[in-house]
């Protein structure tokens, strides 16, 4: 048994929720906003097409008020957030030794399809979270907690889309 | 009232600092791992939706007592817009993609952190996935961008219930939901083959009584929240009567006559001219472009439709309604009503109201006395018209060059273009 998979070492997810739930507080209360993920990288995405044709950026409507003209991509709170979530991700890792290079997969699955199906998997991801306007974080958790109609629709369509393919690709975890 | 408004680079800080919790706690929680958050749809072990239910419950009851009691103003907090179709399709998407790829973007960025190759590659295909949407939404754009658009909705509003009744039913679903995880878990624990068998039913009795003791707190909580209810506008207006009180006795919000006439005129910013005397005053006469309300008329929905970078001006016979009405408008509009205006305002008083303006441009009396005046009348028309022609009245925009033989102490100034706050995910 891989002593990574093993549960214990993780917080109990109750008391888990509830330090999430302050942090999410805390992210309202102080700025009014919650937490996110896909918006910060979706600033990455959009200041790395910037560099390479800045044209392309100002004519495409979802690039362009990230990015287009005088825009500054990188400037916004939501590029600090998932700096701060890297560095705290880390740091949490590192403390409890679980900081190490390694991929887990399925047992039936290989290392290099496991990295295939992740990029595949985080393509649907990514394409999902433009669509809906945030991922999990932003909109589910962050909507969710303030009561936003478009979040719960969002998260309940969340667990449907993958509880429908979960039996169908039951051999990529089982 | 919180939310505080930071300058960028406190904002930043905060966010940051805010980030690593964030981060932290996903590790914590057993989220830098794809078979963790995976198990959630085999039913063995439901980390998932624990840990996100309760940290939804947890910041909910949190904003809604903090809104209920005033600590916390919800109507400057971001709620998402809803836009359902983009929402059930992309939801569906994230849905496939989780269980493809075993994470969402936050969880990615963890486990790419703490070393996790599959990590890292997912966080490749998000980016890989966010520039396929931006290179081809041009192409459904105005299903991206209207369909079944509802701006911004709560469960409480399209309920027509007070929050705190929703946030105590969500509360009780929530308990249900984990009620119902825990009971799928037994039962589906030995089906797995994977290694991680799920918690263990619970025997410490210690356990079992913080569990009763949180649901207990949580459930006393909501309880409070629908018992103390939502701010009315009438209470926020309480809250800060006395920063209210001070801008209207300082007139640091009062503009001449001859200021309003310039701005009228001038096409520099957008300007809303709201009249609060009675239907038929406002037939006889009334300012050009000026819209009649009733202070019934000011809501949060109706705020939200004034554009951020207007100037608005409310204006009664005499001040005494055109005060009524700026209390509102301030705790509506200005971020912080609880303190004394001294500098910008979104909103302001014409100075002796429309009969100081009949007796500037129609009587041409010279004796009319500066903004810093108040004027003690009893909010009637003083002024009398041969015919109610409202606005088709020279004296309802007279030229421009009548407003400059006047001198005045320019007091409105431009808004700060306020930013826009987006919700998490941009």
């Amino acid at each position: 048994m891989n002593p990574s998979e093993k549960t214990s070492g993780y917080w109990n997810p109750y008391a888990a929720g509830v330090v999430l739930g302050l942090v999410l507080f805390a992210s309202i209360f102080a700025t009014g906003s919650g937490l996110g993920a896909s918006g910060g990288l979706a600033r990455i995405v959009a200041f790395c097409e910037r560099q390479v044709t800045p044209q392309r950026v100002d004519r495409n409507p979802y690039l362009a008020p990230m990015a287009g003209g005088e825009n500054q991509a990188l400037q916004h709170r939501i590029v600090w957030m998932i700096l701060g979530a890297v560095v705290g991700g880390a740091t949490s890792g590192w403390l409890a030794g679980r900081m190490k290079l390694e991929t887990f997969r399925g047992p039936a699955v290989s290392p290099r399809l496991r990295w295939g199906l992740a990029l595949l998997g985080g393509a649907f991801m990514g394409y999902g979270a433009g669509l809906a306007r945030g991922c999990t974080s932003g909109q589910a958790l962050s909507g969710g907690a303030v009561l936003a109609v478009g979040s719960w629709v969002f998260m309940m369509m969340v667990f449907a889309g993958g509880y429908a393919l979960a039996y169908p690709l039951r051999r990529l975890w089982n | 009232m919180a939310p505080w408004s930071f300058s960028p680079a406190v904002e930043f800080a905060v966010t940051l600092v805010i980030g690593f919790g964030f981060g932290f706690v996903l590790e914590r929680a057993g989220f830098g791992n794809a078979l963790n958050l995976a198990a959630q749809f085999y039913l063995h072990n439901m980390r998932v939706l624990k840990v996100m239910f309760t940290a939804i419950v947890t910041a909910m009851l949190l904003v809604f007592f903090s809104s209920a009691l005033g600590w916390l103003d919800f109507d400057r907090v971001a709620v998402p817009p809803t836009y359902l179709g983009p929402a059930i399709i992309g939801g569906l998407l994230l849905g496939v993609g989780f269980i493809i790829g075993g994470y969402c973007p936050g969880t990615s960025l963890v486990a790419a952190a703490t070393g996790k190759l599959d990590g890292m590659a997912f966080v490749a295909g998000v980016s890989v996935g966010l520039l396929a949407f931006a290179e081809t939404v041009p192409r459904f754009w105005s299903f991206y961008h209207t369909a079944g658009y509802l701006d911004r909705m709560t469960l409480a509003d399209l309920l027509g219930a007070d929050a705190g009744s929703v946030v105590l039913g969500v509360v009780a679903m929530a308990v249900g939901a984990f009620a119902f995880a825990e009971m799928l878990e037994r039962k589906f624990a030995r089906s797995s083959s994977l290694d991680d068998p799920g918690p263990a039913p619970l025997k410490n009795p210690s356990e079992r009584r913080w569990r009763w003791a949180a649901v207990g707190a949580a459930m006393g909580l909501a309880g409070m929240t629908w018992v103390v209810g939502q701010p009315s506008l009438e209470r926020k207006i309480r809250w800060a009567e006395a920063g209210l009180e001070a801008s209207l006795h300082s007139r640091a919000v009062h503009v001449d006559p001859a200021e309003l006439l310039t701005l009228m005129h001038g096409n520099q910013m957008p300007l809303v001219l709201l009249d609060v005397r009675p239907e038929s005053d406002f037939n006889v006469f009334h300012l050009l472009d000026a819209r009649r309300v009733e202070l019934d008329d000011f809501t949060p929905r109706w705020a939200a439709g004034v554009p951020s970078n207007a100037v608005v001006v409310v204006m009664s016979n005499d001040e005494a309604g055109a005060h009524e009405a700026w209390k509102r408008l301030a705790v509506l509009l200005n971020p912080r009503p609880e303190i004394p205006v001294t500098d910008r305002s979104r909103v302001y008083v014409l100075a002796g109201g429309v009969n100081r303006w009949l007796d500037l441009y129609q009587a041409e009396r010279g004796d009319v006395p500066g903004p810093e005046i108040p004027s003690l009348g009893r909010d009637r028309l003083a002024h009398r018209f041969a015919a109610a022609l409202g606005d088709r009245f020279d004296v309802s925009r007279p030229p421009l060059t009548v407003a400059s033989a006047r001198s005045f102490s320019a007091k409105v100034k431009a808004p700060m273009a306020r930013r826009v706050v987006g919700g998490g995910c941009g």
